[in-house]
């Protein structure tokens, strides 16, 4: 008697188990729907430890080029003030010369602002290019690992009209990111 | 709670069984052990499909790559030679099918003399954006080698040497710590990158026995 039933018993547990494998199984691979999570892109972006550190490098390197263009607007003020207050003092023909010699500084000066403007900006866009590439490297084996099959972001754009809280992992990925940054 | 302590007592046992070095390794073995990334002498990151590869090289694996190719006697005076300085490879591939990097030379260039400066400073300019951080100190390298790039891998490599007084000839590191291989990508749009190894990666690293 106590044998039979205890095979019972045994029957009842291997049949549970059976029915419990069978549900995670069919939650595992039939889920109802696709994992889905948003970002608040530019919140997760301007925090993220790699940005914070471009952009202080990407300024000072930016400040050192501006402080070129600075000490050349001084020399070209300095000689428009000395033409403006002594061309009195000077002949018609010495006077020709100044401006034209004012002119060409001038022209040199707005070729050099440009430039530099042009290359302040070409480095600003090589600079966020690689810290984008990082985060958007970063989120896709983040996703991988934690199974989500879209993970969106909020843009300017406002293509994300809604979403639930319980579905924004901005926190969440910006923590693994800074302590991946730095810690591989 | 019988089961409870089994398990706690079987994930201490594979811990510590994962956690032990070997002491010395046959030549092969030693260098599949060292190219092993859970050995924690090197690590991996992928930006935008270029894989970055970050190695630390023993004064063993130095050595031995040495007194394979050499006619010298003493494998041990070759590994003394390379003792005391801390010597990286670094690499950077990508898949050659990736419409962006299918040429990690050539990338983003606009014409030859862009490649010729990509070259120099790739030849001459290591220490621009290959150091070492150690105690919030920064080392740039005594010897480095631009390696080449391999066409058929698309691949470019680097190594260099570190002189860290810390690490005194491995034989004392009370005062060494972790240390950050840093690397500030010149051209592949990767960005600034971190590889961390961890002091204990560095402590009773095996030999090789012939």
């Amino acid at each position: 008697m106590a044998s039979r039933c205890n095979k019972l018993i045994l029957i009842s547990i291997t049949l549970a188990l059976f029915i419990l494998i069978g549900i995670n199984a069919y939650l595992f691979y039939f889920r109802t729907g696709p994992k889905i999570g948003y970002v608040r892109s530019s919140e997760l972006i301007n925090q993220y430890a790699g940005t914070v550190e471009a952009r202080a490098k990407f300024e000072r390197k930016k400040s050192a080029m501006l402080a070129n263009v600075d000490s050349l607007k001084l020399h070209l003020s300095q000689a428009q003030y000395k033409l403006r207050n002594f061309s009195t003092e000077l002949t018609r023909e010495e006077r020709t010369e100044k401006e034209n010699e004012l002119s060409q500084l001038q022209q040199q000066f707005f070729q050099y602002d440009a430039a530099i403007g042009k290359k302040i900006d070409e480095e600003d866009k090589v600079m966020m290019t690689a810290v984008l590439n990082q985060v958007n490297s970063y989120i896709e084996s983040y996703a991988q690992d934690q199974g989500y099959d879209i993970i969106m972001g909020t843009t300017l754009s406002g293509s994300l009209l809604y979403g639930d809280k319980a579905l924004d992992v901005t926190d969440e990925i910006l923590g693994h990111l800074n302590t991946s940054y730095k810690r591989n | 709670m019988v089961y409870r302590l089994t398990q706690v007592m079987l994930c201490l046992m594979l811990m510590s069984s994962c956690s032990q070095k070997p002491k010395a390794l046959r030549p092969n073995e030693y260098l599949k052990w060292v190219a092993a990334e859970e050995n924690g002498l090197v690590i991996t990151k992928v930006i935008n499909a270029v894989t970055l590869n970050a190695r630390y090289l023993p004064a063993d694996y130095l050595a031995y790559h040495e007194f394979k190719n050499s006619t010298a006697d003493s494998f041990d005076s070759l590994v003394a030679s390379y003792n005391c300085g801390l010597t990286f490879q670094f690499n950077i591939y990508a898949d050659k099918t990736n419409k962006n990097y299918s040429n990690l030379m050539y990338y983003g260039l606009r014409n030859e003399q862009e490649l010729s400066a990509r070259t120099r400073i790739l030849s001459f300019n290591i220490s621009d954006f290959i150091m070492l951080e150690h105690d919030d100190k920064i080392y740039y390298p005594e010897l480095s080698q631009f390696e080449g790039y391999d066409a058929i891998r698309n691949r470019l490599s680097f190594q260099m040497v570190f002189s860290v007084d810390e690490f005194d000839c491995g034989l004392d590191l009370s005062s060494f710590q972790d240390v950050t291989l840093i690397f500030e990508d010149p051209y592949w749009d990767v960005g600034v990158n971190y590889f961390e190894f961890e002091k204990n990666s560095f402590t009773g690293l095996p030999k090789i026995k012939f």
